[in-house]
């Protein structure tokens, strides 16, 4: 099987733009989005829901989630327990025919689901469309590298058969977070459904509407209701519910580093009753470095710069926020940067032109308007025009001092650090030291200093001479180590067998006086 | 049903093998006709130069990547930069001629010396192609006969601040240069290129819409300018990604009542797309509902790498032709059609292949068209442009203006043309005779069947 990445469209053509615009105004009459939860049978709603806010018009609410909690896993688990064994017993062939659907399915409603994620995130119609087809790679990905890698592995002697296979680790929590609420929540149901598990998805609350919009095309295709489900919520109840359950064998979780740590504690304790331990797969934050040397092609370093740093608002956890550059070339960066920066349109997603949109929501908004603040005194660039209304945040570029915790500390927005050095070893010396080793950076045309990145950088994924997001799977495996996670490399040829076990039988094929060869 | 097919080959064949006989005769009087003995040496030189960089194409690999870092390092770094770059790196240089040369210069401590006279000698390699390094310096130039299109060089803008430095410079040059008469013979008219992508960042094919008022507003003033002093504007194509912004904000601004009657816009079509025959028809349409006619510029395309990596990246059906033969064809299908739709459309081609010259000459005498004209870049194919001058063609020539090392990219795009695989100069350098190096692209085709 030959595996072929989603296209991304070619937005120069008038009727690509024009049917997309059209959708995307047609959301305004369909909010709020009710999301429901669902627990393999039914579909409920909770009293109380989670409001989430339009990020560019907070007027409007996009939609109002359910809140699910222990009871309503409790139900899940007892569903999945009917109708899990008939998905596990499927065939690897069956269950990867079913994801490739999925993919088509998700395609056939490709502008609606876009449309919603934008609405939810006031991300850009691009970022929303590379990461829409990320999705569908995801799926169609995990459906050909497990029909690859997971088939039985014999060894038969003259009278011993011996047999290597794969069984699914069981229920699954797959927490997901709001940053790609297409990719990283169709990739972290991928991959243990494909396996043949049962799935426990809980989105994040501001992205719900995308995510439930999803959930729907993966039971479209033919994953039941029973082996997917959809648990909508906080973090506090329903997440610390499915991280606790005695009968969750994996928790998978993408997200901010406290919750991250917080889940390892807790699943390291083993309660009475418990039958398993639990594993946990978490792809935590990044403080990600970029290293612009003294002989960098400064247009590609500029460009590289606004797109890493600034694209999605710099709510990536592979973001760029750490920039160091040579002495060489400092001062000359810094001054086109800052005009570049300048340049930035800042503005409603739903007008194209716009670079630029608004932060999640009002606790973001509020949280980086804070930091903002206190940096004052070491801002020197910042995007000058902002619209009045929405969450908007300017991108703004910084010179702390080195023991600032501009440096240390995820920002999770659109602040830049920028920092002179002398010598590219010294940059790299910068770059690895910080707790995270997610993606990473080198502008240079120097073979040596290449050489050198290669073999130090401390990062999950190093670009050189490009920017440091936009992973696509398959050709970047996507994950660090460090505090930024156990490396599940998302998009990569491992990320499956993270949800599987090997186990083995031997079975003794000796009978009195023969074996099956003699018989031949 | 074959063949009737067949049949029409036959008598297909003998008009092209006619056509093909006329311009073999054409590209030899191109050919032959030589203007000075230094021009057939550079010809000569140019030749042989590019024969050696194929025989070492890991070389040629590293000078050309050299050249382009060199514009961002200081003068005193640039020997250890040519030693990575050309010592370190597996090249063909034999090992003992890099060590030797390396030894020397370690001993005699001549790295310094070295660095100056490789920053010497590639700034002299730039001024062949460079016109001059900025606006002010034009009236020092000895005002060569050619009439000129201007081009500004440099590096990208990435942001309104370089932009406006740019627009800046267009305007400058617009006031610099002298007043045009009216009735000038339009092939003597001083004409201006504009790369849009220059002078406006905000342009995204998704915002299209936006994208082109930002860039009318800019382009606006220039116009204006330019008219005022009957100069000719002539909008670049850049990447393909931005054909489709350009194209729109070429058709409605020179549609706006003031520029609607002006004679002197252009555009550029490139024949390595495969919507060139397209593009070329909406052309025409569009300028016989003007009523006044707009130049075009046919080239054959200048983005061929970039263009096939970005299509493979997004999974694209690649927007150029796979092979240099097709574009050939392409192009001269090309040819036909603009000649063919005079005068609603004024034919400028750009190009420096003998056979597509030879072939634009023998068509457009055939229809007895006389206004076209035949752009080559500055620098370059001095030969050609000397034979055709004495049969009495009048040549523009494409003239980058820029600070010498910046416009270093610029160059580097240039060397990649004269010496890509199947580069005509690099045919000729292999001591093809003429006969076989203007070959009919289509004749394989033919053959084949």
């Amino acid at each position: 099987m030959e595996f072929k990445n989603e296209t991304i469209r070619d937005f120069s053509i008038n009727t690509e733009r024009t049917t997309l615009h059209s959708v995307l105004n047609s959301i305004k009459d369909l909010i709020p989005f009710q999301i429901p939860i669902s627990t393999g049978k039914l579909e409920k709603f909770s009293p109380n829901p989670f409001i989430h806010k339009n990020p560019w018009s907070p007027e409007s609410i996009v939609s109002k989630v359910s809140l699910a909690n222990a009871k309503d896993l409790e139900e899940t688990i007892q569903t999945s327990k009917e109708e899990g064994n008939h998905w596990k017993h499927l065939s690897q062939d069956k269950r990867s025919q079913i994801l490739n659907l999925v993919a088509d399915t998700l395609v056939s409603k490709k502008d609606f689901i876009i449309a919603v994620c934008i609405w939810e995130t006031g991300k850009h119609i691009m970022e929303a469309e590379i990461e829409f087809a990320e999705a569908v790679d995801f799926c169609r990905y995990y459906a050909m590298v497990s029909k690859n890698q997971l088939a039985d592995k014999h060894i038969n002697l003259l009278g011993e058969d011996n047999s290597y296979y794969y069984q699914p680790k069981g229920i699954i929590g797959s927490i997901s977070p709001w940053n790609f609420p297409m990719a990283i929540f169709t990739g972290m149901c991928a991959g243990p459904l494909v396996t043949g598990n049962i799935v426990l998805a809980k989105p994040a609350e501001e992205t719900s509407a995308t995510a439930y919009e999803i959930t729907k095309c993966f039971w479209e295709a033919g994953v039941p209701k029973g082996v997917l489900h959809f648990l909508p919520g906080l973090g506090s109840e329903i997440g610390e519910a499915i991280v606790t359950h005695p009968e969750v064998s994996v928790i998978n979780f993408t997200g901010s580093r406290d919750v991250g740590l917080s889940i390892l504690r807790k699943t390291a304790l083993v309660p009475h009753g418990q039958r398993i331990i639990k594993k946990v797969i978490c792809e935590l934050g990044g403080k990600n470095a970029m290293i612009v040397d003294a002989d960098a092609d400064l247009d590609v370093a500029i460009q590289s710069i606004l797109s890493s740093a600034f694209g999605f608002q710099g709510q990536k956890c592979s973001a760029l926020s750490r920039l160091f550059v040579h002495n060489d070339c400092y001062d000359r960066l810094k001054e086109r940067l800052i005009a570049a920066m300048d340049g930035l349109l800042i503005g409603s997603p739903l007008d194209f032109e716009n670079r630029i949109g608004p932060v999640i929501h009002e606790e973001s908004y509020l949280r980086l308007s804070n930091l903002q603040k206190e940096n004052e005194r070491f801002l020197i660039g910042r995007t000058s025009s902002v619209p009045n209304t929405g969450f908007y945040i300017p991108p703004s570029l910084y010179e702390p001092p080195i023991d600032s915790s501009m440096w240390t500390s995820e920002i999770f927005g659109p602040l830049l650090s920028i920092q002179k050095i002398f010598s590219f070893s010294e940059g790299i010396v910068y770059a690895n030291d910080s707790d995270y080793a997610l993606t990473c950076g080198v502008i240079s045309r120097n073979p040596k200093h290449i050489a050198q990145a290669k073999l130090e950088i401390e990062a999950g994924n190093l670009y050189i001479n490009r920017g440091i997001t936009g992973a696509v799977v398959n050709r970047q495996p996507f994950g660090g180590g460090k505090l930024s996670g156990t490396g599940a490399k998302a998009g990569g040829p491992d990320y499956i067998h993270l949800f599987v076990e090997g186990k083995t039988y031997t079975e003794n094929t000796m009978r009195q006086g023969f074996s099956r060869d003699t018989l031949q | 049903m074959f063949r009737i097919k067949f049949g029409c080959y036959i008598m297909f064949t003998k008009q092209m093998q006619y056509d093909d006989t006329k311009i073999l005769s054409i590209a030899k009087i191109i050919d032959t006709k030589i203007g000075s003995l230094i021009q057939r040496f550079v010809f000569y030189t140019t030749s042989k130069s590019i024969h050696f960089g194929f025989r070492y194409p890991k070389l040629k690999l590293q000078i050309f990547k050299f050249i382009d870092v060199l514009p961002s390092l200081e003068t005193k770094k640039i020997y250890p930069y040519f030693k990575i770059y050309l010592f370190d790196e597996d090249t063909e240089i034999p090992i003992f001629l890099k060590s030797s040369i390396q030894f020397l210069i370690k001993t005699f401590c001549l790295g310094k010396l070295v660095s100056s006279l490789i920053l010497k000698i590639v700034k002299v390699f730039a001024k062949f192609f460079i016109l001059t390094d900025s606006p002010k310096n034009l009236k020092k130039l000895n005002s060569s006969i050619r009439p000129r299109t201007y081009d500004v060089l440099g590096e990208t803008a990435v942001s309104p601040k370089e932009a406006k430095e740019y627009l800046r410079q267009y305007s400058e040059l617009l006031e610099l240069l002298p007043e045009v008469p009216l009735d000038i013979d339009p092939k003597l008219r001083t004409n201006i290129s504009i790369k849009c992508s220059g002078i406006e960042t905000r342009l995204y094919p998704e915002a299209e819409e936006m994208s082109g008022k930002y860039l009318k507003e800019t382009l606006r003033p220039l116009l204006r300018l330019a008219m005022k002093k009957g100069i000719g504007i002539n909008l670049d194509m850049e990447q393909y990604d931005l054909k489709s912004i350009i194209c729109r904000v070429a058709k409605e601004l020179f549609l706006e009542a003031e520029f609607k009657k002006y004679k002197h816009f252009g555009i550029v079509v490139q024949s390595y797309l495969r919507s060139s025959t397209e593009d070329l028809k909406v052309w025409k349409e569009y300028a016989k509902d003007r009523g006044v006619p707009i130049t075009i510029r046919l080239v054959k395309g200048a983005y061929l790498e970039y263009e096939r990596i970005k299509a493979e990246e997004r999974g694209w059906i690649s927007p150029v032709f796979d092979t240099k033969r097709e574009t050939d064809i392409k192009f001269e299908e090309n040819v036909l059609f603009l000649l063919d739709s005079s005068p609603f459309l004024r034919p400028a081609f750009g190009t420096h292949n003998l056979r597509s010259l030879a072939f634009i000459l023998y068509h457009a005498n055939n229809r007895s068209i006389l206004d076209f004209e035949i752009q080559m870049l500055y620098g370059m194919a001095n030969k050609y442009k000397a034979g055709l001058e004495s049969m009495g063609i009048i040549i523009r020539e494409y003239s980058p203006i820029g600070a010498l090392l910046p416009g270093m990219a610029y160059l580097i795009r240039r060397l990649l043309e004269n010496t890509s695989n199947q580069g005509f100069l690099y045919q000729m350098s292999l001591g093809k005779n003429l006969d076989s190096l203007i070959t009919n692209p289509k004749e394989e085709i033919i053959n084949g069947i």
